[in-house]
């Protein structure tokens, strides 16, 4: 009886040590990911938007991991401009149809292939070749887009002196045949009294 | 005394001849002054540049009409009134062809014109933009502006194969490769070209908008913008993109021909008040 009563205290106390050590274990694990939620930065920056033969900003809520530099937040803005996501549904995903287009349109939106800052502050922005073929191809369009991506860069990032677009990694001379897109470009010296074209 | 009468009659014949010469002169200028109904001045040579050709169709208007079609018709159109308004008009084509930029910048240099115009079919992504837009060359566009010089190495080798061949040719050529003369004599950006007659390439853009101006329900505008069709002429010079294709008013007005012939017309107009105001200065 003695001896059972002792196999009987003994399991009981395994079984606390046990469920203690377990519990242990997992205390870090919540603090962490507790950590890791508050850690996301918010940020409202500003979309660039097509309307109206210019272009208009429009304010949406970022949240970033705090180890996000700038090329992972460009490449982050840019996707929601140009692809859109469950939030923000973007002119750029339907864009190149109403105009009856030759070239057919392929899957919706537009891929940020990727982003690269240089040395001198230019980000070198690599987008498919659909930001060229679902562009209305007018003159007008091809401003909207090139003002699109490189204002909801520049305007953002202060640090970023530049925007050189790529299609496919490569450079154009143009993006669908009328507008230059063979340097990069800056925020403007002079005040344009047009407005943001 | 019968000498003294030749002699008068000698002095009323030369004034007679001179009193004519002046009448003629004075004509003359009216006519250029007047900018219309007077003859071709060979010397008044405009390019016209209709955009598109060959399998690049442009934008399509309605699935049968294209961009390609809609230009040459009014480049075709221009170049019939164009005696009429003083100059004489030479296309880089006049039928469906296949042509680079280059090749156009080529050419056109080439003429050694007076003024160039390159005419487009617009689009926006806004269907509710509409009307005609005149742009001019200018490095500006709107907050932006386009730079002189990339500094990131690997892009920067122009390396056979770094550039894509559809869409654009590469960034190094020079403008007396453009002008058909040999490029080793000088190293000139093309968008540097333009530059220089940035000014008489606004003055064009007044004259014309004055003129597409007085058509009734058409707007128009003036604007600028990096454009690849201009940076490399050496020539006053601009881009008429006539109407947007992706607003239904202007579709409309791109398939009616009498609204095309009134532009051409008004275009006619403008480009002979501007060659006429031309020749005022130079006179001057």
């Amino acid at each position: 009886m003695k001896n059972r009563v002792i196999i009987f205290l003994a399991i009981i106390i395994c079984a606390g040590f046990l469920s203690c050590a377990k519990e242990e274990k997992e205390k870090p694990v919540k603090t962490e990911e507790a950590v890791e939620e508050k850690l996301l930065v918010d940020e409202e920056l500003s979309l660039f938007i097509p309307s109206g033969g210019v272009v208009v900003p429009h304010k949406s809520l970022f949240q970033f991991l705090p180890e996000y530099g700038s090329e992972e937040k460009i490449k982050a803005v840019l996707v929601r401009l140009l692809k859109g996501d469950a939030n923000f549904s973007t002119v750029f995903q339907s864009a190149g149809q109403s105009a009856g287009q030759v070239s057919g349109p392929g899957a919706a939106g537009i891929d940020v292939l990727d982003v690269i800052i240089s040395r001198e502050n230019i980000a070198y922005v690599d987008l498919s070749r659909s930001f060229m073929t679902r562009n209305p191809a007018g003159i007008t369009s091809e401003i909207e887009a090139v003002n699109s991506v490189a204002l909801t860069v520049l305007k953002n990032f202060p640090e970023i002196t530049g925007v050189m677009i790529l299609i496919d990694g490569k450079e154009r001379k143009t993006l669908a045949g009328h507008i230059d897109i063979s340097m990069p470009f800056r925020l403007s010296d002079t005040d344009n009294s047009q407005g943001v074209q | 005394m019968i000498e003294k009468k030749i002699r008068r009659f000698k002095i009323r014949i030369l004034a007679g001849v001179i009193f004519l010469l002046s009448f003629l002169l004075f004509l003359g200028t009216e006519n250029i002054l007047s900018g219309e109904g007077k003859p071709a001045q060979s010397g008044k040579i405009v390019v016209i540049n209709p955009a598109q050709g060959g399998k690049d169709n442009g934008i399509s208007v309605d699935g049968k009409v294209f961009e390609k079609d809609i230009v040459l018709g009014l480049s075709l159109s221009l170049k019939d009134k164009a005696p009429n308004c003083g100059f004489s008009v030479s296309l880089t084509r006049d039928k469906d062809a296949d042509l680079t930029l280059s090749d156009r910048i080529t050419m056109a240099n080439m003429r050694s014109p007076m003024a160039f115009i390159s005419f487009h079919v617009g689009a926006s992504f806004d269907s509710a933009v509409r009307g005609i837009k005149i742009y001019t060359w200018s490095k500006n566009l709107g907050m932006l502006s386009l730079g002189t010089e990339k500094k990131f190495k690997s892009w920067t080798d122009n390396t056979p194969g770094s550039q894509d061949e559809g869409g654009g040719e590469a960034s190094n050529e020079t403008a007396v490769a453009a002008a058909g003369t040999a490029p080793k004599l000088k190293i000139k950006p093309l968008s540097e070209v333009q530059e220089g007659s940035s000014e008489e390439s606004q003055k064009l853009a007044s004259a014309i908008k004055d003129e597409i101006s007085k058509l009734p329900d058409i707007p128009c505008t003036v604007e600028h913008a990096p454009l690849a069709d201009l940076g490399g002429i050496a020539a006053p010079a601009v881009v008429i993109e006539v109407f947007q294709a992706s607003n239904q008013k202007d579709k409309s007005a791109l398939l009616d021909e009498n609204i095309k012939d009134s532009i051409a017309s008004a275009i006619c107009k403008g480009v002979g008040n501007y060659l006429s105001g031309k020749k005022i200065q130079n006179e001057e």
